[in-house]
């Protein structure tokens, strides 16, 4: 997971270093991103450490930012990353890295899922990314309102 | 003129929020939290005909219109989705693949429209419009007058109708992304 999170980091530089930034790694990088921590965060879902609810926010949020995306070109606009995206990337992956190291010192059997760190951990993570959604959504109605 | 707060796209995004009521209700447990599950399922489909019907009768149907009419489609779909996974009806993998086609088809569709070949409506879209709400609307009939809520996802039945939706959103997937590697490969 650290490996994954660091290669979010290395791509880019890598691509801007070696002028090899396009249109198809400015949207395989975010896409990429979501898929890869969606799955992290369904299996913690799956073994009871998430509630559902928080996964359900973001889900939406990252299924609504996808879409937004298309229509944002609609307008002849590319979506460009925006702070809050790179916070909630972030903020996710930290998440995601503590709490499996929360699982490795405690041991699958003592980890309390329920605990006030875990869950603080998870609820920081969906609060960012709820910040993230109305920020993106906030943004992109803002273009649509000023080409009508 | 592609305007946002016209009265279709309104009836859209009321759909849209409905989703996280289906899966709070989903979530309660209870035949009546199932039936009031079951009527929204039913007035998400009825408003997905009439927001459309109403966009042509006003004529104020363009191309913002489809796009926020499939953006909401699909986060009510979602919804439902996320209810049948938390209650044990749809396996983690089967709403993996169903949501990862969500995510990718809308990015590659961002795509073709840089490479100035936008997405038309494909007949994979129109087979999965048909089939999620579909077996939605079935699986909740099915475990409020036959199964019960438990054993709904469990039966052949149910597991051949959300089979049937995830190969819907599977075809989806592929659809899209052949066309967009023979746009990229072969471009016009």
């Amino acid at each position: 997971m650290v490996a994954a999170e660091s290669s979010d980091f290395v791509d880019g530089y890598v691509a801007r270093s070696s002028a090899a930034v396009s249109k198809l790694g400015k949207i395989l990088d975010p896409m990429c991103d979501s898929l890869y921590r969606s799955s992290i965060f369904i299996a913690f879902v799956i073994n009871g450490w998430m509630p559902i609810w928080m996964f359900a926010i973001i889900v939406w949020r990252d299924l609504t930012v996808s879409y937004l995306r298309e229509i944002a070109e609609l307008q002849s606009e590319t979506l460009s990353a925006r702070m809050s995206g790179k916070l909630k990337a972030i903020v996710q992956g930290a998440a995601q890295i503590a709490l499996v190291a929360m699982v490795g010192i405690y041991g699958v059997e003592s980890f309390a899922p329920f605990s006030v760190t875990a869950q603080g951990i998870l609820l920081i993570a969906t609060a960012v990314t709820l910040y993230s959604l109305f920020d993106y959504v906030g943004g992109v109605a803002q273009k649509i309102m000023r080409h009508t | 003129m592609n305007k946002l707060f016209t009265t279709p796209n309104l009836v859209s995004l009321g759909r849209a929020l409905l989703g996280p009521l289906v899966l709070m209700l989903l979530l309660a447990d209870s035949f009546y939290a199932l039936l009031l599950a079951l009527v929204i399922v039913s007035i998400a489909i009825a408003s997905d005909f009439f927001d459309g019907h109403l966009a042509r009768r006003n004529e104020s149907a363009d191309e913002l219109g489809r796009y926020v009419d499939g953006a909401c489609d699909v986060i009510f779909n979602l919804g439902v989705f996320l209810g049948f996974l938390a209650i044990g009806w749809l396996p983690a993998s089967w709403f993996l693949a169903i949501y990862f086609t969500e995510i990718i088809v809308p990015y590659a569709g961002a795509f073709s429209k840089q490479i100035g070949q936008p997405f038309e409506i494909r007949w994979s879209t129109k087979l999965k419009m048909v089939i999620h709400p579909a077996a939605q609307f079935v699986m909740l009939v099915m475990a409020l007058t036959m199964t019960g809520p438990t054993a709904a996802g469990d039966t052949m039945l149910g597991i051949a109708i959300l089979g049937a939706a995830v190969l819907a959103s599977v075809a989806f997937l592929v659809d899209h992304v052949v066309l967009v590697f023979l746009r990229t490969t072969r471009p016009v």
